[in-house]
């Protein structure tokens, strides 16, 4: 004696299961709030981001302003002080008078705008070559991208990117008729230094998803090439890619200011933390600490949030086996 | 069911080099014989099992039906027009009408991909129904496949093995094709749901008119599902028949010795026959007659020099083997 | 009359997830006598692997041993420290698991890590452990073995990984060995060879044997008693013999009628237990199974049955286990 339509109702129940049905959207959020460094990690990201997009809005002063300082040319004001002109320095000045704090300010904007911008094209770029490597493999397509990929990765990376722009020259450059600023300039160096591993991290992942069955599938349903990479594959090598982005943002980010460190960078009288760092050299022992600790903390801060967002995205973007128990 | 024949496969060959690279392959030319030279044919509206163990090419042989991987040399012909040589668009019409299930449930869907997603794909791609039909069509092949249309936004994980699999066959029904390669579909089921994908596929094939290749190294399953069967052994077809024929009348020796070897479900039933020995390696098959190593009716000198030739009988089975050739 | 190698009392394991507190072993008691072969029957998520993993002392966060006691030779195994456990584990209960290729370390030979069981669990010298690596592999039939000693599991076929997990597993003699579904992953004729094996191991030392496996032919021919477990519950015990002729719980019956039979002629429409085995977190009130079960009624959805003594040596947990006629 079954009650027919209560059984099935009960079978069905089973089929579903009574779990939360989450998007993917979702389900990445719910993992990554669960990771505490990380979130320590996106804080610090955004907070910079913040400081740098509303740097007009925060900054006392013109970064490049000189003001009078009251103990004799050159020599930097300690935090808390006054101009002759009455301004405070909160950050306390430089050797050229100018707010540190202001300065600080507008070398974390440049320097994010670089990264992100640098970043952004060594993404594409890389990203571009790899799929194609990946897909061709085993083409002379393939062999080629990757033999110049090995080339360019047996540079250090600085070196590289020092190379490259004592290739291009300081200063703007005439290509024809278009004129590339120098901060276009540093972006695109640092941006053809790094694409390389972009490249071949995603031809890595690319191979490993093309081994899938529902790649195969795709194929059978068919589907074409570009078609199977853009619209299938693309989606799931994006985790480890943006892992490596949001890590590789740390390095370029040290990259860049060693590069301004080294004066091939941005040039005065642009803010630029990396060259407060060496204008800081010569006032190290004559006890101005914060001519260095300033801009050395605002890189530091940024390299760290850097970090620990690469690693909480990494963290949280693997598939959670340990949520399904199946024995 | 009827006599035309769909697919014909003649002399196909399926060799990969042994090298990895181009560059290996420069010193390393020797070949993994995958599949050897067979030969089959499938009428309309039937299924045929295509049965061997690990190494022996089935699954290889339902990959290049599928073109998705091509030949080295033979022909494969579907409804009378040669399927190995097209290209380009005319390919792309004919992927309507072969179509493929695959063993893997967790592989065979786009972790990342809702069931609708997957599902719509092949109507997406050739462009056969437009917006306003989509979601019908959708619902109308998750309901063949057996999955209710709550299923539409579920995601992979959120589903269980039968499920996907349904999935997997819904998709494969999505652009309402003519033939389906099933590659193992139930063999990564639990017991209990096995039966179900089977009478599922069962069912399609009579309401909708389907022909199968079913590849599979059970057995049992062959036998249920099939009306020919073709057993292979390291890239040849050692012994083909209609399914009654092979099962209770076995020529072969490697059949015999693979029959002996399902357990039976009855603790009264006689010990297994043991089959010793490992499959070789398909670089370097055995000299004649590749089974002999392991062959329990190995006659003499002959088997190990020569390769059998192929025999039908007079009950209509084709075997490779010397206890039967003249 | 034997004496009892292992008791399993009120067995409760369960892993707290965060969707949820899964249920894996949901209070369930069982025996092994020595010499004996018990069969450990289930599909996935039945709780067959977490309850061997549960003697073995493997469960990890997140789950956790909530209760019961696992008297092995007497001893309570669950008040046993790491180390205590660490110096049983390979000597007195040996485990083989599923898959051969990750149970398998890839970056050491195949016979330096029977070595390595051997060192920590035995005073051998080295010279001995090598002698004794190499009548190892002998006694579980792989050719060569002095050669093979020093291969790589990615050298091994899967047949031949899996007697070499054997082999280290018997290394030290021990009292029980835990086979978890040791040839699903394997050929039939390879899988008969393993079974063979293991069989003729069995007689030769006259171990205790768990076999875990979703495969009710395997059990037929190799153990003397089956369990047969459900979400979590153990839901039906019998000798061999008496189960199959009689199979007490619908769920037993539904299993054995979804069995493809090579003997007899072809099926039609399989019988199938319809639904699909329940998710761990949200059992069903009531009788785990009654969702999918033909003689459920009112009762059977609101109490949970338990586990009783039908006959002796026989346990089913089925509120109508005396109603149901064939």
């Amino acid at each position: 004696m079954i009650d027919a339509a209560m059984n099935k109702d009960q079978l069905e129940e089973t089929k579903l299961g009574m779990r939360p049905h989450r998007g993917l959207l979702e389900e990445f959020w719910h993992n990554f709030k669960r990771n505490k460094l990380s979130l320590v990690g996106g804080v610090i990201v955004v907070l910079f981001f913040i400081l740098g997009f509303l740097a007009p809005l925060l900054t006392p002063c013109n970064p490049v302003k000189q003001f009078d300082a009251l103990r004799g040319e050159h020599n930097p004001l300690p935090p808390l002080s006054r101009s002759k002109e009455g301004h405070l320095f909160l950050l306390g000045s430089d050797k050229f008078g100018r707010d540190i704090l202001a300065r600080a300010l507008y070398g974390t904007r440049t320097l994010l705008e670089l990264a992100v911008g640098a970043i952004a094209i060594a993404f594409v770029l890389g990203v571009f070559m790899g799929a194609v490597a990946g897909y061709t493999k085993g083409s002379w397509l393939d062999e080629l991208i990757m033999r110049a990929v090995d080339i360019m990765l047996s540079f250090p990376t600085l070196v590289l990117a020092i190379a490259l722009l004592g290739a291009f020259g300081i200063g703007k450059t005439h290509i024809g008729p278009i004129v590339l600023s120098n901060m276009v300039k540093i972006m695109v160096v640092i941006a053809i230094t790094y694409s390389p591993r972009f490249a071949r991290l995603m031809r890595g992942v690319v191979l490993q998803e093309m081994t899938e069955d529902y790649v195969a599938a795709s194929k059978v349903a068919g589907a074409s090439g570009g078609r199977i990479i853009t619209r299938e594959v693309f989606v799931n090598t994006m985790p480890p890619i943006m892992v490596q982005a949001s890590l590789m943002m740390a390095t370029t980010v040290l990259t860049s200011s060693s590069l301004s460190f080294l004066g091939l960078g941005l040039q005065p009288p642009r803010p630029s933390l990396g060259i407060m760092l060496n204008e800081a050299r010569d006032f190290l022992f004559l006890g101005a600490w914060w001519y260095a600790i300033v801009p050395g903390v605002f890189i530091s801060l940024v390299i760290l949030g850097f970090n620990l967002l690469g690693d909480g995205l990494r963290d949280s973007l693997d598939p959670r086996q340990a949520r399904r128990v199946q024995r | 069911m009827n006599d035309q024949v769909l697919l014909d496969v003649r002399n196909l060959k399926i060799y990969f080099p042994a090298g990895g690279d181009w560059f290996a392959q420069m010193f390393d030319r020797r070949k993994i014989k995958a599949v050897d030279e067979i030969s089959f044919s499938i009428s309309r509206g039937s299924t045929f099992g295509l049965v061997g163990e690990s190494g022996s090419g089935k699954t290889t042989t339902g990959r290049v039906i599928a073109r998705l991987i091509d030949p080295t040399s033979g022909h494969v012909t579907y409804n009378g027009k040669d399927l190995t040589g097209l290209r380009g668009k005319a390919l792309k019409r004919m992927r309507r009408r072969i179509q493929m299930i695959f063993q893997d449930p967790s592989s065979s869907l786009n972790r990342r991909k809702t069931a609708g997603q997957i599902v719509s794909e092949p109507l997406r791609i050739h462009k056969l129904v437009d917006r306003k039909g989509l979601e019908a069509r959708l619902i109308e092949v998750m309901e063949l496949a057996g999955l209710s249309r709550r299923f539409l936004n579920r995601y992979p994980h959120e589903m269980s093995g039968g499920q996907r699999q349904r999935v997997g066959i819904a998709r494969a029904l999505a652009a309402d094709p003519e033939f389906i390669i099933c590659d193992e579909p139930v063999t990564a089921l639990d017991v209990s749901i096995q039966a179900q994908i089977l009478n599922l596929l069962m069912a399609l094939q009579d309401e909708l008119g389907l022909t199968y290749l079913f590849i599979a190294h059970d057995l049992s399953v062959v036998k249920h599902v099939s009306n020919n069967v073709a057993v292979m052994y390291l890239g040849k077809i050692v012994e083909i028949a209609d399914t009654h024929t092979l099962f209770f009348d076995p020529k072969h020796p490697y059949t015999r010795a693979l029959l002996a070897a399902v357990p039976k479900p009855d603790p009264k039933a006689k010990e297994r026959k043991i089959l010793h020995g490992e499959v070789p390696s398909p670089i370097a098959p055995p000299s004649g007659c590749r089974f002999h190593p392991r062959c329990p009716e190995m006659i003499g000198e002959v088997c190990r020099k020569k390769e059998p030739g192929e025999v039908t009988l007079s009950d209509g089975a084709r075997v490779s083997c010397h206890l039967y050739s003249s | 009359m034997s004496a009892m190698l292992l008791q399993i009392n009120d067995l409760i394991t369960r892993f707290y997830t965060e969707d949820g507190v899964v249920n894996a072993v949901d209070d369930n008691s069982l025996y092994l006598n020595e010499r004996e072969t018990l069969g450990i029957v289930g599909e996935s998520g039945s709780g067959k692997t977490v309850t061997a993993l549960s003697v073995m002392g493997l469960i990890e966060n997140p789950g956790r041993i909530e209760h019961g006691k696992i008297l092995f030779k007497g001893q309570d195994l669950l008040g046993k420290s790491e180390k205590q456990m660490q110096e049983i584990r390979g000597k007195d209960i040996a485990m083989v698991f599923q898959d051969s290729l990750s149970s398998l370390n890839p970056t050491l030979t195949v016979g330096e890590q029977i070595g390595r069981v051997l060192r920590f669990h035995t005073k051998l010298s080295s010279k001995r452990i090598r002698h004794r690596v190499v009548e190892l592999l002998k006694q579980v039939g792989i050719p060569e073995p002095e050669k093979r000693a020093t291969n790589y599991p990615h050298e091994f076929s899967g047949g031949m990984r899996q007697r070499a997990l054997i082999a280290m597993a018997i290394s030290c003699n021990p009292a029980l060995l835990i086979l978890d579904e040791p040839t699903t992953a394997l050929d039939v004729t390879i899988e008969a060879q393993i079974f063979e094996l293991v069989n003729r191991l069995k007689k030769e030392f006259g171990m205790g044997t768990i076999l875990i496996t979703h495969d009710l032919a395997v059990v037929a021919n190799s153990c003397n008693r089956v369990i047969i477990m459900y979400a979590g519950r153990i839901v039906e015990e019998a000798l061999v013999d008496s189960l199959y002729e009689r199979p007490l719980h619908p769920y037993t019956r539904g299993l054995l009628n979804s069995i493809l039979r090579l003997e007899e002629e072809t099926q039609g429409t399989l019988f199938s237990i319809p639904g699909e085995v329940p998710d761990l977190i949200d059992l069903p009130d009531g009788c785990n199974f009654s969702p999918r079960c033909r003689y459920a009624n009112e009762r059977c959805w609101q109490l949970d049955p338990q586990l009783e003594e039908i006959a002796p040596g026989r346990r089913a947990a089925c509120l109508r286990v005396n109603d149901i006629d064939e």
